[in-house]
């Protein structure tokens, strides 16, 4: 009996004790999370905190550069040094400096003050990051792919480097590790707008205008208002032929922003595709009006009065374009074939014979690339990579190149020996420098 | 055999069998075709010399951009064809092999031809058939078809019969073409993955594969469209391949793919290396010589899909347009002594009007505006617009198809093979086009993009402009096919040109033109002495009522395929015309007052002119 009237007590008792260790449990995991987001927190406070301070140096230095005011830059890189006097060990200090004299182009004391950076922090991921980039401005592509390799080892999650990588890998016409690298990274940050779209802009290469879009979409979802992040929106329409769409895009765009020109060029062409001529031509003009030097609005511009057969005009429009961007080879077509109607044949001729010897390297190039894009894992296709860009003289795309060929193939014994020779020439030309 | 001094025939369509006709709008037809070849009349005034070439060109006289005299129609006769494939007897289709693997090759379709095989002056049908690929699915076999032509509207398959029962090539282009001047059609067929092949037409209704005996192997190279052309006018037929790609075998082909998860897709040209075109000279006794390098054909490097020949600068010597796939267009210029020169940029046709390469695909060359100068259509890519040139000066051409309307009416499909012809006679050529895409999953990944595309119908307006009337009209235009191969001809001689097209991996069609109160009209048979047989290369002028249209009996043009070798024109109301033949021996044959609606026969310098009945027997 005793038990049998005990057994109740107990059991509220154990009853009791169980609700309790539930609760600490519950609360515990429950705490986790919450210490995560803390962490999360914390280390996003610092990391922002470090990234500001760099951006602001950047920006300030930016605005020096841009507005060529000798002084301020002269001023912003002095405090920025006064700074590293002050405080050697301080490695936030060489972090300003190098952000300074990255943006005003000064390439090898950058890289000097990041590396210090690091030796006072190693393993920094804002440091390692400086470090990328700068390498990457100074065309040290290889170095810096191992860079930001480095950074995402350490820290997958590092949007900068998730960022500056994928941007590379487009440059390089890797859409598909482009695809690879975001699509992780987006999914970890799905709120991260610009990771988006990078995201999309790798979709876009890739052809993929659908997945393009629905990032853009998505974007426009997350950042109704800031209308230049998604208005690619339109070139991708343009892309899949859907003018109305583009133009529709284009109009919400402006509205916002009445006079972004980036944004009046697709839209431009959206009509020009259409074959709404006369707009498509009141859109160029508009945009010249606010920046008259555009050139890629003078040429557009001119394929439009090409069209309206004003000939005259397309002419001007291109020679002003020839002159301001002479490495647009299109030009040396269309002001060439004018030529020709004119009768002027000699100058024609030049034109002509010019852009047809751009356009057996551009063709080839054109091949290579795609071939890239979809068959990523191809050695040979970067190995003929590297050598077109060794035809043209670009050493450092054409290192990453062969460097990948080994990735792909450590028994490449053509692309091993043309790495050698290709880097020794490289450090040869340094030395004489 | 008739003897060589029975200089000129005019032969009128027989249409002896229309008695048997099947159906009573086909008997309405063919009693009409009879009654037309009933009235037989004399030619008067037919006159030739032997020497001097017309100059055919651009007379620098002729300043007016379209024809001042255009007042033969005020509207637009909105066009009626009737699909007849079914009724015909014809039960073709094409073959592609499509595999999950996706190989280019499978995109490309294969061509159609009308060719008057036995010679009894109505026109045959020849279609051209894929092969099974490793992966690919075909029903039955797969071999081409020769369907004859039974007089009544109906055909035959003589396949078998004909010899041509074979299914081991995986065929593109077909070129029709009497090469060896016995008087019957021989027919060359560009292939891809293996050679091409030339048939002999044993003329016994049976044909021969003489390539071996011909040379004409191409190399194993992937052959597309090819026309017979006698380009040094020796009076020989020589041939010319377009090549596509550097594509020899299936190993050949780069996979490609829509997304990261490995869905693929079929392929662009751009992933492929260029090829360069073929050229065969005829060096007699059924041989052939690979002369593309010594003509300098092979010093241009492109991805070639059509061929159309004319001779753009009236020298008399025929020249060659190519339409070629993302990279520049050609046109090689004949320079009269074997060789040619690539004068595609220069000459401004090279590229489309915004500095862009076409996605070419069909191409046509012909003197659209009855102005003696040239126009050429070159079939694009979805989005990209068909590109429509006229020349504006000696050897300058500026691409018009915005201010023509055809390059918006196109600006929604893919385009592949295209044709200028006088649906309705009213003497001006108008332009049919026939579409679909090459991805069969566009759909999917661009809601918007079909894969079966409209078939369209440009209505020559005479002025420089154009006007879709074939979608208007509906059906069969509004069917959703994936076109490929169109070719042109009149198949039951009633003077109003009818229409086959060959769907990639999908049934043949047959379009009968029943277009009502169309105009009046002649169409030339010609037969070479000195030229070649066939009069391939000669260039027809015919005036009538103050127009004057040009014409030249060509092979090729289109999208692997082969229209009538006989001209076409329309005359509107008028039914007296003046006709002018530029033959390639340089011989000008001039003929006054030619019976309209008729099939004429000509013989290189008719010396009298006489007529007979089309149908009865093929002049000799």
């Amino acid at each position: 009996m005793t038990n049998s009237v005990s057994e109740p007590g107990a059991n509220r008792r154990r009853k009791a004790l169980i609700i309790a260790l539930s609760l600490l449990v519950v609360a515990y995991l429950a705490l986790i999370p919450w210490r995560r987001q803390i962490q999360r927190n914390t280390d996003r406070i610092n990391r922002e905190t470090a990234a500001a301070q760099a951006r602001d140096a950047q920006n300030h230095a930016a605005a020096a550069a841009a507005a060529d005011q000798q002084q301020i830059a002269q001023n912003s890189l002095n405090f920025a040094r006064a700074a590293v006097r002050k405080s050697p060990n301080d490695p936030i200090a060489h972090l300003r400096l190098a952000a300074v004299l990255q943006t005003l182009g000064r390439f090898p004391q950058a890289e000097d003050e990041a590396k210090t950076m690091l030796r006072l922090r190693p393993g920094d991921k804002f440091g390692m990051v400086m470090l990328g980039q700068v390498q990457q401005h100074s065309k040290q592509y290889q170095a810096a792919l191992d860079t930001f390799h480095s950074v995402l080892k350490r820290y997958p999650h590092e949007t900068d480097a998730l960022v500056s990588l994928g941007l590379m890998y487009i440059t390089f016409g890797w859409s598909s590790q482009a695809i690879a690298l975001l699509q992780g990274a987006v999914a970890a940050a799905p709120h991260d707008v610009q990771l988006r779209v990078e995201f999309a802009l790798a979709y876009t290469q890739a052809n993929d205008f659908r997945h393009a879009e629905q990032q853009l979409l998505e974007v426009r979802n997350l950042a109704p208002q800031q209308s230049k992040l998604w208005s690619p929106l339109i070139a991708v329409y343009n892309s899949t032929r859907r003018y109305k769409d583009a133009i529709a895009i284009g109009k919400q765009v402006l509205a916002l922003d009445a006079n972004d020109v980036r944004v009046m060029l697709p839209v431009g062409q959206a009509y020009f595709e259409s074959g709404d001529n006369a707009s498509a031509i009141a859109v160029f003009q508009k945009a010249l009006t606010i920046d008259p030097t555009n050139v890629s609005a003078h040429y557009r511009l001119a394929l439009c009065y090409q069209r309206d057969r004003q000939e005259g005009k397309a002419r001007k429009e291109l020679e002003y374009v020839l002159k301001k961007a002479p490495d647009f080879e299109q030009t040396r077509l269309l002001l060439g074939q004018i030529y020709i109607r004119q009768g002027l044949v000699s100058r024609a001729s030049v034109l002509l014979t010019e852009y047809q010897k751009a356009q057996t390297a551009a063709e080839k190039y054109n091949r290579l690339s795609f071939l890239m894009a979809t068959r990523p894992n191809d050695p040979n296709s970067h190995y003929q990579m590297a050598e077109l860009y060794l035809s043209q003289h670009d050493t450092p795309h054409a290192i990453v190149e062969l460097h990948r060929t080994l990735e792909l193939d450590p028994a490449y014994a053509a692309a091993r020996r043309l790495l050698a020779r290709t880097e020794d020439g490289g450090r040869r030309t340094e030395d004489r420098t | 055999m008739v003897r060589a001094n029975r200089a000129c025939w005019t032969l009128f369509s027989s249409l002896c069998a229309a008695s048997r006709s099947l159906s009573a709008s086909t008997l309405r037809r063919s009693a009409l075709a009879v009654a037309a070849a009933l009235m037989l009349a004399s030619i008067q005034g037919c006159s030739s010399s032997p020497g001097g070439r017309a100059t055919n060109g651009i007379p620098g006289a002729r300043a007016a951009k379209t024809n001042p005299a255009r007042s033969v129609r005020a509207h637009v006769i909105p066009p009626h064809f009737v699909d007849v494939t079914k009724a015909a007897g014809i039960h073709f289709r094409n073959q592609n092999s499509p595999t999950p693997r996706k190989y280019l090759i499978e995109t490309m379709g294969a061509g159609c031809a009308f060719i008057d095989y036995d010679g009894d002056g109505w026109q045959d049908i020849l279609l051209l058939n894929e092969t099974r690929i490793p992966g690919g699915h075909v029903t039955g076999r797969s071999t081409m078809a020769l369907y004859h032509n039974n007089h009544n509207g109906t055909f035959t398959d003589v396949t078998h019969a004909a010899g041509l029962d074979r299914e081991s090539f995986y065929a593109m282009g077909v070129a029709v073409g009497d090469y060896d001047n016995d008087g019957h059609e021989d027919f060359y067929v560009s292939c891809v993955l293996g050679p091409g092949h030339l048939f002999h037409n044993e003329g016994n209704g049976k044909f021969k594969d003489v390539t071996a005996q011909a040379g004409v192997g191409n190399n194993g190279r992937w052959g597309t469209s090819c026309a017979w052309v006698d380009y040094d006018r020796d009076g020989k037929l020589d041939l010319f391949v377009c090549n596509y790609v550097q594509y020899r075998s299936l190993k050949d082909d780069v996979p490609c793919f829509a997304d990261t998860r490995g869905h693929p897709i079929y392929c662009i040209p751009s992933a492929y290396d260029p090829s360069t075109c073929t050229l065969y000279h005829n060096e007699g006794g059924g041989r052939f010589k690979d002369v593309t390098e010594s003509s300098g054909i092979g010093a241009a490097h492109g991805k070639s899909l059509g061929v159309s020949i004319w001779d753009y600068d009236g020298d008399g010597w025929p020249d060659i347009f190519v339409a070629n796939d993302t990279v520049p267009g050609f046109l090689f210029h004949n320079e009269r002594n074997g060789t040619f020169k690539e004068v595609g940029v220069e000459s401004g046709i090279a590229y489309d009007d915004t500095g862009g390469a076409h996605s070419g695909m069909g191409i046509d060359a012909t003197d659209v505006l009855n102005n003696g100068r040239t126009s050429v259509a070159i079939a694009n890519y979805y989005g990209v617009r068909t590109s429509f040139y006229n020349q504006i000066a000696p050897g300058l051409f500026r691409d018009d198809q915005a201010s023509s309307g055809i390059g918006k009416g196109t600006s929604r499909v893919l385009g592949f093979g295209l044709s200028f012809f006088d649906y309705d006679n009213d003497g001006w050529k108008d332009l049919m086009q026939v579409n679909g895409h090459v991805q069969d999953e566009i759909q999917q990944r661009e809601p918007q993009t079909l894969y079966r595309e409209p078939t369209l119908l440009f209505h020559n307006n005479g002025d420089g402009t154009f006007q879709e009337v074939g979608l208007k009209s509906g059906a069969p235009f509004t069917d959703r096919i994936v076109g490929r191969g169109l070719a042109y001809g009149d198949i039951d001689n009633d003077g109003r040109l009818d229409v086959l097209i060959t769907p990639n991996g999908g049934a043949a069609r047959l379009w009968r033109n029943e277009t009502p109160n169309t105009g009046h009209w002649i169409t030339l048979k010609l037969i070479g002495v000195k030229s070649n047989r066939d009069g391939i290369g000669a260039m027809i002028t015919v005036t009538a009522g103050g127009i004057t249209q040009r014409e030249m009996v060509h092979s090729g043009s289109s999208y692997l395929s082969q229209s009538d070798l006989r001209a076409h024109f329309g005359l509107g109301a008028q039914k007296m015309a003046v006709v002018t033949i530029s033959w390639p021996s340089g011989a000008v044959d001039r003929i006054t007052d030619l019976p309209y609606d008729r099939i004429s026969v000509i013989r290189e310098g008719c010396h009298p002119v006489q007529t007979t009945e089309q149908g009865s027997g093929t002049a000799k």
